[in-house]
């Protein structure tokens, strides 16, 4: 019994920086991600040099492109469990629902991709060609962050990631 | 080791092309372990039989098997399986530790499990994949180490001063 009490032990050593990672939903993670978003707008409405209409406007259209793909996250992952549902091992899966779901998954991805594209032409307007470029770098720099923290989880059990650069 | 022996020639016993000699059979007399598995692989083997033998009425030799599977059941103990027990106690440690690892685990939130919806407008979708944890490491990294930390008089922070979150960030900074 010694190796399954020194298991048992290995296991409670083992889960507690698990459940103690905490996490949202919460009032402390939506207050960091408020902090993240305002130190990463702030920065770049200094390194852009941007003026404060510049800025304003910029806002805006950051926004609504945030919401919109937020919006496609939560419907690919409503596709995705749908998905999932449907090839569960030891049930024969409908192949139309199966279909469905991939061609839809498919088109979400596409306008996700699309909605980069998008916000970037809605910039075009607002900010100078070097701005556009260097605030499509900082994004990018961003993303590439939110990745590797993801990456770096213990035993790398990211969530899904949909911060694809276009 | 008697009990091993008994273990392999019991097929052949219960088919009739061997018999038990005179020590096996005093073994099988007292052993209840041994009484216990011929209960159970004496009618395995006469079905095995009936493959060649369709004298042999298979359903009879189930309900047999069933029936007897049935009555030895506290009988049987792990107790003269020195092999398989040498394989036991190693895999169900593992599958506890397993088990509660995994049981842990998924008391781990979801980031992205159940609010979403309802969270704030946001610019950066995809910071709602984050744990509290990788937020405050990702607000480090966007935030100038010099608005963070409060220089002493002399100025030169002391490393006991940082957080954690600050001393990551430095240590990212020292390994480039």
């Amino acid at each position: 019994m010694n190796r399954l009490k020194l298991a048992v032990i290995a296991s409670l050593l083992i889960a507690p920086p698990l459940v103690g990672q905490g996490g949202p939903p919460g009032d402390r993670a939506q207050m960091l991600r408020s902090r993240v978003e305002e130190t990463f707008l702030r920065r770049a409405q200094q390194q852009l040099a941007l003026t404060d209409e510049q800025a304003e406007r910029m806002m805006a259209v950051v926004r609504s492109a945030g919401e919109g793909r937020r919006a496609l996250e939560a419907e690919e992952r409503t596709l995705r469990a749908s998905l999932q549902q449907e090839l569960r091992p030891g049930v024969a899966a409908r192949a139309d629902s199966v279909n469905y779901f991939v061609e839809a998954i498919s088109r979400n991805r596409v306008t996700y991709a699309q909605s980069f594209q998008k916000e970037m032409q809605a910039l075009q307007p607002i900010l100078t060609p070097a701005q556009r470029g260097q605030y499509l770098q900082m994004r990018d720099q961003l993303l590439q962050r939110v990745q590797e923290l993801q990456q770096s989880r213990p035993g790398n059990a990211a969530a899904p990631f949909r911060g694809r650069r276009p | 080791m008697i009990c091993e022996s008994l273990s392999d020639r019991m097929p052949a016993v219960a088919k009739g092309t061997e018999a038990w000699d005179p020590e096996e059979a005093e073994h099988l007399a007292w052993c209840q372990d041994c009484q216990a598995e011929w209960a159970v692989i004496a009618p395995i083997a006469l079905a095995s039989a009936a493959a060649v033998d369709p004298d042999v009425d298979l359903d009879r030799v189930a309900s047999g098997v069933l029936a007897r599977l049935g009555t030895s059941r506290g009988v049987l103990s792990l107790n003269r399986f020195s092999a398989a027990r040498r394989w036991y106690r190693p895999l169900a440690g593992l599958a506890a530790a397993a088990a509660l690892v995994l049981a842990f685990a998924s008391l781990r939130p979801d980031p992205i499990a159940d609010d979403v919806a309802t969270r704030e407008p946001t610019a950066i979708p995809e910071l709602d994949v984050l744990f509290e944890s990788e937020l405050e490491l990702l607000l480090a990294s966007l935030t100038p180490v010099a608005d963070e930390i409060e220089l002493l008089p002399s100025g030169i922070p002391r490393l006991g001063d940082l957080t954690d979150v600050e001393l990551e960030l430095l240590l990212e900074t020292v390994e480039g």
